[in-house]
């Protein structure tokens, strides 16, 4: 079943076109990845189904409604989780207090909250939270002092906080040292044996990608190229000439 | 609470309660009850440039509005308890009326336009509260004396009458900052887009921001009358009140909450001894350019304020200790 689909939306910036007429699907449970060389257009079509951006034509719809005309937040709320590119945090709050924001988003704040402190339950499931991605010991520090693999471990658990059905991740493991990228590839290997999410991953590393994907979009230039089983996608004559220039590993 | 907080409460607490017997009635206590006034409409400022990072130029707008009511309210009953007691209540009805339509006109779109749109609406009031066809409600450019209730004629009842007040407001602010909600808008001041992509409606805690700030303004306004039995138009003025507010906040310090006290405390003083100087030397008699020397080396020297830097120092040094630990291990 479909959860998350955009229907030839085109986006650009002032003028300039930046997305043209794509159409992209994802179904519940499923693994699609996003790959393209840089510029071609990723983050953008992320920022389209988080509600980042606006789109200019098409339509993006979200368990067969639209929500095109939605707000980011409000798409949050339904279930679609992002995360970013760059390191997204509230850098001056510690690691603690990004998670139980994020934990405390789907809740509903109410007048005892006012003058009052945070829910036990809130609290406890940010604890269980840190204590599962690892990141107790650093649960007072502020999320600007952390190391760089540690805040794309804390942005991950942001989002998972939300329990959203829909994860757009891009490039998680950008800015990752060798021995910190394993770590992220794992989790990512573990989001996607629960069942529970429908992932739309924007990833450089091929190898990862084939390893995961249950299906393959290729965005060239703001157009989609080809999309398919990883298979399908590596034998695809257009892919290979325009983008993988006839041996992928050339591309990380 | 660690015991030395505790000891400073305590001890401010007992020197604030105490002062009146020991140094009598007069100029220092009529200083301090000024410094509560100010202090509370600086701590409400803060609420909105330090804890949710939007900046209001028309702070004004709701301290001299409660200022206003009351005052009209107070002398159309012949300053009786329930025409006190009334006059906050309008002054508070008023306030978050304004703080809506002010929130829905501007709040929603970009940070410069709001500050913008505060100030042309504390312009507004200004010329309002000075305007002739107003004269019978506010007195036009005379201001209006007011009679207060009774129990509320000697300077010791106005002093303590303030106290309380300050005290429940900073108990107030206290808890709200500290509060999920407190968490929410620090989020916002830190990454709104990211607060959004975890969705949470930016516009409603934004809202309910000013509206908490502007009420709290409103009622130090309301105060104001309480202590001078006078209000003119100088209560909307953006010079000696929007901006002095921003001064206060930004010498006390951004997001402490009590800097803008202490700020309050540090200007009204400097005013008053400015003011005694220029009985004898009249250059003395333009305090805005000592403000303004102040203010640049504040920015200057002290980026975060006299209590963000002190808290700054505290917390540099916690966290190099802990770092040091975990390096240990
Ligand atoms: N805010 C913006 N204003 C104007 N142009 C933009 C903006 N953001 C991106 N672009 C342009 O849109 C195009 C697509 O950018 P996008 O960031 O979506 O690419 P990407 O595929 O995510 O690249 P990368 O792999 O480097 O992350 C680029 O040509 C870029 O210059
Ligand atoms: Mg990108």
């Amino acid at each position: 079943m479909t959860i998350l689909e955009a229907i030839e939306i085109s986006i650009g910036y002032r003028g300039h076109q930046v997305i043209e007429n794509a159409s992209l699907k994802l179904d519940q449970g499923q693994f699609v990845s996003l790959i393209g060389p840089n510029g071609a257009g990723k983050t953008t079509l992320l920022n389209a189904l988080g509600g980042q951006l606006r789109i200019q034509t098409g339509d993006i719809q979200f368990e067969g409604k639209s929500i095109a005309n939605w707000s980011a937040d409000r798409r949050a709320r339904a279930g679609i989780g992002r995360s970013f590119q760059a390191v997204h945090l509230f850098p001056n709050l510690t690691t603690e207090q990004n998670i139980q924001l994020a934990v405390q988003a789907k809740r509903r704040l109410r007048l005892h909250h006012l003058l009052g402190k945070v829910d036990q339950e809130v609290t406890a499931a940010t604890r269980q939270i840190l204590n599962e991605i690892g990141l107790l010991h650093v649960a007072r520090v502020a999320a600007k002092a952390l190391s760089h693999g540690d805040k794309r471990k804390l942005e991950l658990a942001m989002l998972l906080s939300l329990q959203p059905r829909v994860l757009l991740l891009d490039e998680p493991t950008a800015g990752m040292s060798m021995t910190e990228t394993p770590m992220m590839l794992k989790l990512i290997a573990q989001l996607k044996a629960t069942g529970h999410y429908a992932i739309l991953l924007v990833e450089h590393k091929i190898d990862m990608v084939m390893q995961l994907s249950d299906r393959i979009v290729v965005l060239h230039q703001g157009h989609i190229l080809a999309q398919g089983t990883p298979s399908e996608v590596m034998n695809d004559q257009e892919v290979t000439n325009a983008y993988l220039g006839g041996h992928y590993e050339g591309i990380t | 609470m660690r015991p030395v907080r505790l000891a400073w409460l305590l001890l401010s607490t007992l020197f604030l309660m105490g002062f009146p017997f020991v140094f009598g009635s007069g100029g220092g206590t009529s200083l301090l009850e000024q410094i509560f006034v100010f202090g509370a409409f600086a701590m409400s400022y803060d609420l909105l440039i330090g804890y949710t990072g939007i900046v209001s130029f028309g702070h004004a707008m709701f301290f001299g509005t409660g200022a206003y009511a009351v005052a009209i309210v107070l002398s159309k009953t012949g300053g009786s308890t329930v025409g006190l007691l009334l006059g906050f209540l309008i002054a508070m009805t008023i306030s978050i009326l304004l703080s809506l339509v002010v929130a829905f006109l501007s709040l929603r779109v970009r940070h410069t336009y709001f500050a913008m749109v505060t100030l042309a609406v504390g312009q507004v009031f200004f010329v309002l509260a000075g305007s002739q066809p107003l004269r019978p409600l506010t007195n036009a450019n005379d201001g209006i004396s007011v009679l207060t209730p009774v129990w509320l004629n000697s300077n010791l009842a106005v002093y303590y009458f303030i106290l309380i007040f300050l005290a429940i407001v900073t108990l107030f602010l206290h808890r709200f900052i500290h509060s999920p909600f407190g968490e929410v808008l620090r989020a916002l001041r830190e990454n709104e887009s990211r607060a959004k992509a975890l969705g949470y409606r930016i516009f409603h805690y934004k809202t309910l921001a000013f509206l908490l700030s502007g009420l709290i303004a409103t009622l130090a306004g309301g105060m104001y009358v309480v202590v001078e039995s006078f209000v003119s138009t100088s209560v909307y003025d953006i010079g000696s009140v929007s901006l002095q507010v921003v001064l206060m906040t930004i010498v006390g310090g951004v997001g402490t909450l009590y800097g803008g006290l202490i700020g309050a405390g540090i200007i009204l003083w400097l005013q008053n001894e400015l003011a005694n100087l220029a009985g004898s030397y009249p250059v003395f008699n333009h305090a805005e350019i000592a403000f303004g020397v102040l203010y640049v080396l504040v920015v200057r020297f002290l980026p975060n304020g006299i209590l963000g830097t002190l808290k700054g120092r505290k917390g540099r040094w916690r966290w190099t200790s802990q770092t040091f630990k975990k390096s240990q291990t």
